[in-house]
C-alpha cells in the first residue's frame, strides 16, 4: 500500500502472480487489512470512480518528491486526478509482445470503459455521463491510445522524443 | 499517476487498486445523504 498523489487516495499492489484465485486471496486479506486499520483511524476506504461531491480545490497534494513535481508542473489538474480506478498488469514475453497486444487490446477499449463506469457525479452534480472520470484523466498528455508505434524498439523511440516537452517529466 | 514501465515473467498478472480514504471523523451522513439523494434523483434510478 502507497500513497497516491492526493491524500484523499490510496495505491493498492498486489504481488505479481500465475493463478486468478490466488490473486483474488490475497486482495481480500488485503482489502480487509486496511478496511480494519482504516476503522481505526476514523477513515474509511472506497472504490468507485470518483467522489460524488468532493471539491477538488480541498484536496491536498500528498508530499513526496515526484507528487510536488507532478504539482507544479500540472497546477489543478493534479488535484482533479482525485480519480479512482483498477490495472491490471499483465507480463508478456517480450516487449514487442506488448506493443502487439495493445494494439489487439485496444478495440475493446470502449467495452472495458463501459463495464467500469462508475462515476456519473462530479462535485454533487450530475454529468450526464456515467464515467466522468475518464475527462480527469484524458487531460493528461500520456492518456488516451498507445501511439501507431509497430515495436517496442519504435515505441521507445517515440518515448525519447518526449523529455523535449514539458509535459513528460512527469 | 500512470505509465511506469517494469519488467516481469510472461503470463503473470498483478492489480493496481485507486482507492478513496474517506474521513469518517467529521463526516456528515445525513448531509451526504441529502446531496447524494438529490444527485440521484434528478438523475434516475438506472435501468435494468
Amino acid at each position: 500500500m502507497k500513497p497516491e498523489i492526493t491524500e484523499s487516495m490510496i495505491e493498492v499492489n498486489s504481488t505479481v502472480h500465475t493463478r486468478f484465485d490466488r490473486l483474488r486471496d490475497e486482495l481480500v486479506r488485503t482489502r480487509d487489512g486496511i478496511v480494519d486499520a482504516a476503522g481505526k483511524l476514523n477513515l474509511a476506504v472506497a472504490g468507485g470512480g470518483s467522489h460524488p461531491f468532493h471539491k477538488w480545490s480541498e484536496r491536498r497534494i500528498f508530499a513526496t518528491e515526484r507528487f510536488l513535481q507532478v504539482s507544479a508542473l500540472y497546477g489543478y489538474l493534479a488535484k482533479q486526478f482525485t480519480v479512482f480506478g483498477q490495472h491490471i498488469h499483465i507480463g508478456v514475453g517480450t516487449g514487442d509482445d506488448a506493443i502487439y497486444l495493445t494494439h489487439r487490446m485496444a478495440r475493446y477499449i470502449p467495452h472495458f470503459i463501459a463495464l467500469s463506469a462508475s462515476s456519473p457525479f462530479y462535485q454533487g452534480e450530475d454529468t450526464s455521463f456515467e464515467t466522468s472520470r475518464l475527462h480527469a484523466v484524458s487531460a493528461f498528455p500520456f492518456a488516451g491510445h498507445l501511439p501507431e508505434v509497430g515495436s517496442w524498439g519504435s515505441s521507445t523511440a517515440t518515448s525519447t522524443r518526449w523529455p523535449a516537452t514539458a509535459s513528460s517529466r512527469a | 499517476m500512470p505509465l511506469e514501465f517494469k519488467t516481469s515473467d510472461p503470463l503473470t498478472v498483478g492489480v493496481e487498486l485507486e482507492l478513496m480514504v474517506l474521513n469518517t471523523c467529521d463526516h456528515d451522513p445525513p448531509a451526504a445523504r441529502r446531496t447524494c439523494s438529490r444527485a440521484w434523483g434528478r438523475r434516475g434510478c438506472p435501468a435494468r
